[in-house]
């Protein structure tokens, strides 16, 4: 349980990388999470997320083509792996269980 | 593409400290983000943007091993260091701010004037070729005077390109002064003063930025012209103007076949519009009508003639050939003293001091002087710091002794005190870049430039800050040297050593300060007596008229008629004006044994000009106009004339002069009949020129001056003047300036420059002052508890006093006392290339002594007053 633990923005990050499937670099992931989120964040704070992530397993790298308006540089591509699959899920699982437990009166109940 | 990638420094340092295998792929982000903002934003913004995000990425995810990153101990201390600075600060907020203004106001003084210094610097180099371009200047010696000059007669381009195969183009400009260009376009009329004449080469050697047109035939018709997009602007709105037609002095249309970029501000030639010069040639051969061709004419100077020279030729070699020139078609047996000189380039706005420069060029001097004052201010903000930092210092004995026990080692005491005064250093270099931004605006203003801090300026902004950081190291360690060297049977010795070196510092500091007010105070009064200096004429109230000349000479009858219905109108005076530049020419004395030349001025006056300048005729008689002689042959001189001949006032008057007019074939014999008293027309700069007037005959036109009766309504009399312009010659404009203003504007810049180093020279007193009080608050609070001690015993208030400020009076009087000398030879040096100058008296030394001390004794004194005046029972409460 505890090391599959995913932070709110890392759980946006992966979801990203998810959506832009065989696409998913950087600044890629930067412009997904502005359009998906509103939220414009640094893009170091993106490259952080993406570094721990593949650190807890849950991403892979390897380097993929250039083009010019990165000046000759290549990207660093980013795929999910199983186990970062996996977090999602329990990540989506954990919360509908919860949403589950929150009683209907809650919802309906107003200022109660 | 210019600016396409970041600056090199900054990607170097991100792929420096970026663990490698994240470098490429986020250099490669941090690019595709620069590109993008570059696209909305200018190279400087998107630069920072990307060295905003560079910074972002030191954390330790992204940071290779060993770099950026100490070892965990040193860092953790180094925080600490961090926080015991900021406690400090906090602690003494006084000196501390006192500390770090001073610096940043000096700092930002410095950028300021590093600015203005490196943009007199950058003349004329936007031009690719600009090390192979030359200008052709001469050099004429005659026995009582040398003279140079910009200009050289038309002619010698073909010369040049003839006889000198090493010359690989040449191109002339020309622009006269004293002409009157209108251009007009429907009803847009202007007299524009920057229409210049030149050539198709230039555009060949120099890189004047083409806008629209073809580059190669910009000038090939005569009937053509190119504007800048400011007068294209001006007289065509947002229209195309190439192809449009402009009329030039109401008689010529011109097709405009090229736009040209402004000229930038840093070129020792700017114009507004250029025009073929074959349109000036045409226009005096009407159109093939005459034979004057101003391309055969070699005697007269008129154009500015660069060659373009490959860096192979050898200048001086060169310079040797021109000889061959000079004496073929210039030197007579008369007069061989004719030479001609090239000049680089990149030499003209600082080091040419010619007659007939396109437009007033810059000083070098007063580049030196800027930058021994930017120099200085530095100078006296470093020792304020490290001043006050070290005087911080020996409070800390204990701090050291405890940390000493702890164990810390040599290295991390000065590891600490340099952390701290790098704190201080960084926060001084902020606030400083901050304030020269914000003061960067006015300062333009003030010097009618259009400075700027671009990305260009980074590396000389480091430079800047590396000094800064220089200074925080040289003070943070001499202070931390010396605390962690003491025991406690030292420590009385080596605050006495200290405070030796304290001393000198301080002396240092305000000698500079003592040479700097008494320049002000000598530059001040020197430039006053120089305008306030009478100029032996009479100046008040003297309309100069622009297009006075264009007036004919039935025009002219009927224009004085009409003035002299308007009551406040005195007298019309067409001819030489004061205040201009006249023509010189070469005279002998008729008679005399030997074959001397003397040059003299030589100035055409009309009826009336010595009422008019209200001069006096000292020896001899003025020009009579029933005598026929006097017209033709009359003279008068100054008085400075008959000195530079030999001859007292009296025995001028009958003497005869022999001169060979312009374009004339034979010498002229013209005769004295009167000596006027000295009046200086041309500049103070320069002693009374020794001149010749002669009479005008009435078909020469000539500058008109009016001059108007004192108490009348100027702007009514104004109106009734323009009236009768307009109804007298409608086609030109009514144009005109005072005399005095005129005269006036000659002492502008050096007024401005002088101002700008003045507020300068305050504002580096004002930080050594400031220095001061924070050295004296910290002495009073060391003494504190000998105050104490002394009052208890009976010490009266001014025995604390004096014994507090004695020893920085004794300081200061000492600086001023070493000052006088220094200052007295320097400013006499100065002064002595003026022709006019006042004396140093004591009076400039007295009174920035004293002020000095007055301002020390404010800082100095309110902190001894505040010590004498605390109660005892207060500072000894704690022992």
């Amino acid at each position: 349980m505890k090391g599959t633990y995913l932070g709110e923005f890392e759980e946006l990050v992966l979801l990203s990388v998810g959506i832009l499937s065989d696409d998913a670099h950087g600044i890629a992931v930067q412009k997904e999470l502005e359009i998906q989120t509103g939220r414009n964040p640094m893009i170091s704070s993106v490259h952080k997320v993406l570094v721990r992530l593949e650190d807890k397993g849950y991403l892979r790298s390897f380097m993929g083509g250039a083009t010019g308006e990165r000046g000759g540089r290549r990207k660093r591509l980013y795929q999910m792996t199983a186990s970062g699959k996996n977090a999602l899920a329990h990540s989506r699982a954990l919360r509908n269980k919860m949403w589950d437990a929150v009683p209907q009166i809650v919802w309906e109940g107003g200022k109660g | 593409m210019k600016h396409q990638t970041p600056p090199h420094w900054m990607m170097k340092f991100f792929r420096w400290f970026c663990r490698e295998e994240l470098c490429e792929a986020v250099e490669g982000d941090l690019l595709a983000l620069y590109i993008e903002r570059r696209g909305r934003m200018s190279a400087f913004r998107a630069s920072t943007w990307y060295f905003i995000n560079v910074i972002t990425f030191i954390q330790p995810f992204a940071i290779r091993k060993g770099r950026l990153s100490p070892v965990s101990n040193t860092s953790s201390m180094f925080i600490n260091h961090l926080k015991i600075g900021f406690r400090l600060m906090a602690k003494r907020l006084t000196y501390s701010s006192i500390n770090v203004l001073g610096l940043a106001i000096g700092l930002s003084a410095v950028i300021l004037i590093a600015l203005y210094i490196k943009d007199e610097l950058s003349y004329d180099r936007f031009h690719s070729k600009g090390s192979d371009i030359v200008r052709v200047t001469y050099r004429l010696e005659t026995p009582n005077a040398t003279r140079t000059g910009a200009k050289l007669p038309f002619p010698i381009k073909e010369v040049l390109k003839s006889d000198y195969p090493e010359v690989t183009k040449v191109a002339r400009f020309y622009h006269w002064g004293g002409d009157t260009p209108l251009l007009s376009r429907g009803s847009e009329k202007h007299t524009e003063d920057g229409l210049y004449f030149a050539e198709n080469d230039v555009f060949d050697v120099f890189d004047f930025e083409l806008v629209s047109g073809n580059r190669s035939t910009l000038l090939t018709d005569p009937r053509s012209i190119v504007l800048t997009e400011k007068l294209a602007a001006k007289y065509f709105g947002d229209q195309d103007p190439i192809g449009e037609v402009v009329r030039y002095k109401n008689e010529d249309n011109l097709v405009v076949t090229g736009v040209l970029k402004d000229v930038p501000d840093n070129s020792h030639i700017t114009f507004d519009a250029l025009l073929p010069i074959e349109l000036q040639r045409q226009r005096w051969m009407g159109w093939g009508k005459y034979t004057y061709d101003l391309e055969k004419d070699w005697n007269w100077a008129a154009a500015w003639v660069y060659v373009q020279l490959p860096s192979a030729v050898d200048r001086p070699v060169f310079e040797e050939k021109l000889q061959a020139i000079a004496d073929e078609y210039i030197n007579s047996e008369e007069q061989d003293g004719f030479s001609l000189e090239i000049q680089s380039l990149f030499d003209i706005h600082l080091r040419s001091d010619k007659s007939a420069e396109p437009r007033a060029n810059g000083n070098l001097t007063q580049v030196y002087g800027f930058g021994i004052v930017a120099a200085l201010i530095l100078f006296i903000a470093c020792i304020n710091f490290v001043n006050l930092t070290s005087a911080q210092a020996n409070e800390r004995l204990k701090e050291v002794g405890l940390r000493k026990i702890m164990g810390a080692g040599k290295t991390h005491l000065v590891t600490q005190f340099i952390t701290e005064a790098l704190i201080l250093v960084t926060i001084a270099s902020l606030i400083a870049l901050i304030l020269a931004i914000i003061s960067l605006p006015f300062f333009n203003q003030f010097m009618e430039k259009s400075l700027r801090i671009s990305i260009d300026d980074l590396p000389f902004l480091a430079l800047l800050i590396a000094i800064a950081f220089g200074v925080a190291l040289l003070s943070g360690l001499r202070p931390s040297l010396a605390v962690i060297r003491i025991n406690a049977a030292q420590r009385f010795n080596l605050m006495k050593s200290k405070q030796r070196f304290s001393k000198s510092m301080v002396i240092a500091q305000f000698i500079v300060c003592n040479l700097l007010f008494t320049g002000i105070l000598v530059v001040k009064s020197q430039l006053d007596f120089l305008q306030n200096k009478d100029l032996g004429f009479d100046k008040e109230l003297v309309l100069i008229l622009r297009h006075g000349k264009n007036l004919s000479f039935d025009q002219e009858a009927v224009f004085v008629n009409e003035l002299a219905a308007i009551p406040a109108v005195q007298r019309m005076h067409r001819g030489y004006t004061a205040g201009t530049k006249g023509f010189t020419n070469t005279f002998k004395i008729v008679g005399s044994d030997d074959d001397d030349t003397y040059s003299l001025g030589i100035k055409w006056i009309g009826e009336g000009f010595t009422e008019m300048f209200d001069l006096n005729i000292i020896a001899g008689r003025n020009f009579n106009d029933s005598i026929a002689s006097d017209l033709e042959s009359g003279i008068l001189i100054n008085a400075s004339t008959a000195e530079t001949l030999g001859w007292s006032v009296e025995e001028s008057i009958g003497q005869k002069l022999s001169f060979l007019p312009g374009g004339a074939s034979e010498p002229q014999v013209i005769n004295v009949i009167g000596v006027i008293a000295d009046a200086n027309f041309e500049s103070l700069y320069d002693p009374v020129l020794p001149s010749v007037f002669r009479r005008t005959s009435s078909s020469v036109g000539g500058e008109v001056s009016i001059r108007l009766a004192s108490g009348q309504d100027l702007l009514t009399t104004l109106d009734k003047i323009e009236t009768v312009w307009d109804s007298v010659i409608p086609e030109w404009p009514f144009e005109f300036t005072f005399l005095d203003e005129q005269i006036q504007t000659q002492y502008v810049k050096e007024e401005r420059l002088s101002s700008a180093i003045r507020y300068f020279t305050i504002l580096a007193i004002l930080i050594a002052c400031s220095g001061l009080f924070g050295l004296a608050s910290f002495a009073v609070q060391q003494r504190t508890k000998e105050i104490g001690v002394r009052k208890v015993l009976g010490a009266s208030i001014s025995s604390i006093f004096a014994l507090v400020s004695r020893h920085f009076i004794i300081l200061i009087g000492v600086s001023f006392l070493l000052s006088i000398p220094m200052g007295y030879l320097l400013f006499t040096r100065w002064l002595d290339d003026f022709a006019y100058r006042i004396e140093i008296g004591p009076g400039v030394f007295l009174i920035a002594g004293i002020t000095s001390m007055i301002m020390v004794i404010i800082a100095v004194g309110s902190q001894s007053l505040q010590a004498a005046n605390r109660d005892p029972v207060e500072t000894l409460r704690y022992e």
